[in-house]
């Protein structure tokens, strides 16, 4: 009887406290599916900067006294197969338009017919060339004036061709014809 | 004999047992490895399909910009999205404003003697979508003075 007893507390001394892992196992699973979910993998960003006109209602403090042929372009929301501008969303193309020259469409890498931006930087390549800086603006300013039915993504390619040929003035007009 | 038999059981006893340390040393790799990655605070970066530059360049220097997004769906409705909150058009000018005001204003280094705001305005947009969104935008920008404007590109072609 004593022997018995003596042999139970050893066996009660012999054992270590010990520390059960298996929830702290299962809280970090737990937080390694959550941060899984979380993650969002986000694709390479980049930003494209113009300025807006400032001077519709302020007056300029030091105006030139040569007026400056500005370098225009217009991006048109036209039907397809034609240059008549339409306001139907769903039905129409861009027309890229450099003064009275209208560019001609290519078809590019992901196989969309597109205004062909290659030609739209060698008449800005030539304008800008062409330009005598002024007091004002160091290289010919360029305005981009497009349509409100027009693609974003032809506008940004247009922005993109002015910042390419580094034109340093670039703004976005006020479009002529109200929608 | 006996002894044998007893070393023979204990053999088969820990054959059976598993050592789940390096388990748990990867899980925690993974672990860290997400925590790090995953940027949770993110809603000015929603997931959209942004037009192609190539010349769109990854450093935007000043710290007061205004991200909104645009969504193609949302924007037939005129719906903007800052911070992950949708807004319209009216709500839009009347945020622009407000946020130009608490920008403050600086001296135009290219004319002198005329002020604008700091504040710069960054438009996310889906490329699909059409131009009357963003213009809706600038248009709430000149009325409030604000100049500054970025749109936000994908350089690569993929």
């Amino acid at each position: 009887m004593a022997g018995e007893s003596r042999k139970l507390r050893e066996e009660v001394q012999d054992e270590e406290p010990g520390i059960s892992m298996t929830p702290m196992i299962d809280i970090v699973f737990q937080l390694l599916i959550f941060f899984m979910l979380a993650c969002r993998f986000r694709t390479e960003e980049g930003e494209i900067h113009a300025l807006l006109p400032k001077w519709g209602g302020q007056g300029i403090t030091t105006p030139d006294k040569v007026p400056i042929e500005e370098l225009r372009i217009k991006l048109l929301w036209v039907e397809p197969g034609s240059f008549r501008e339409t306001k139907d969303p769903s039905n129409g193309r861009t027309l890229l338009k450099v003064g009275h020259r209208n560019l001609p469409y290519v078809t590019n890498s992901f196989g969309e017919v597109v205004p062909d931006y290659d030609e739209l930087y060698k008449i800005i390549c030539i304008s800008r060339d062409t330009f005598k800086p002024t007091r004002q603006f160091r290289t010919r300013p360029a305005t981009i004036d497009a349509r409100p039915l027009v693609p974003l993504k032809h506008v940004v390619s247009s922005l993109n061709e002015c910042v390419r040929a580094n034109i340093k003035d670039i703004t976005f007009a006020k479009p002529e014809i109200e929608y | 004999m006996k002894r044998r038999r007893l070393k023979e059981l204990n053999a088969a006893d820990q054959a059976v047992k598993m050592n789940l340390t390096p388990m748990i040393d990867c899980t925690f790799l993974l672990l860290t490895f997400f925590m790090i990655v995953s940027e949770l605070s993110q809603l000015n970066m929603e997931a959209l399909s942004l037009p192609h530059a190539s010349e769109a360049s990854s450093d935007s220097a000043s710290e007061d910009v205004l991200t909104i997004n645009i969504r193609e769906k949302e924007a037939r409705k005129g719906i903007v999205r800052i911070m992950g909150r949708p807004y319209d058009r009216d709500k839009l000018a009347e945020i622009i404003r407000k946020e130009a005001i608490k920008s403050g204003r600086e001296h135009d280094p290219e004319h002198p003697g005329v002020e604008i705001h700091k504040l710069n305005v960054l438009v996310r947009c889906d490329r699909d979508a059409k131009y009357e969104a963003v213009q809706s935008i600038f248009d709430a920008c000149s009325k409030s003075g604000v100049y500054k404007t970025a749109l936000a590109a994908s350089p690569s072609t993929e």
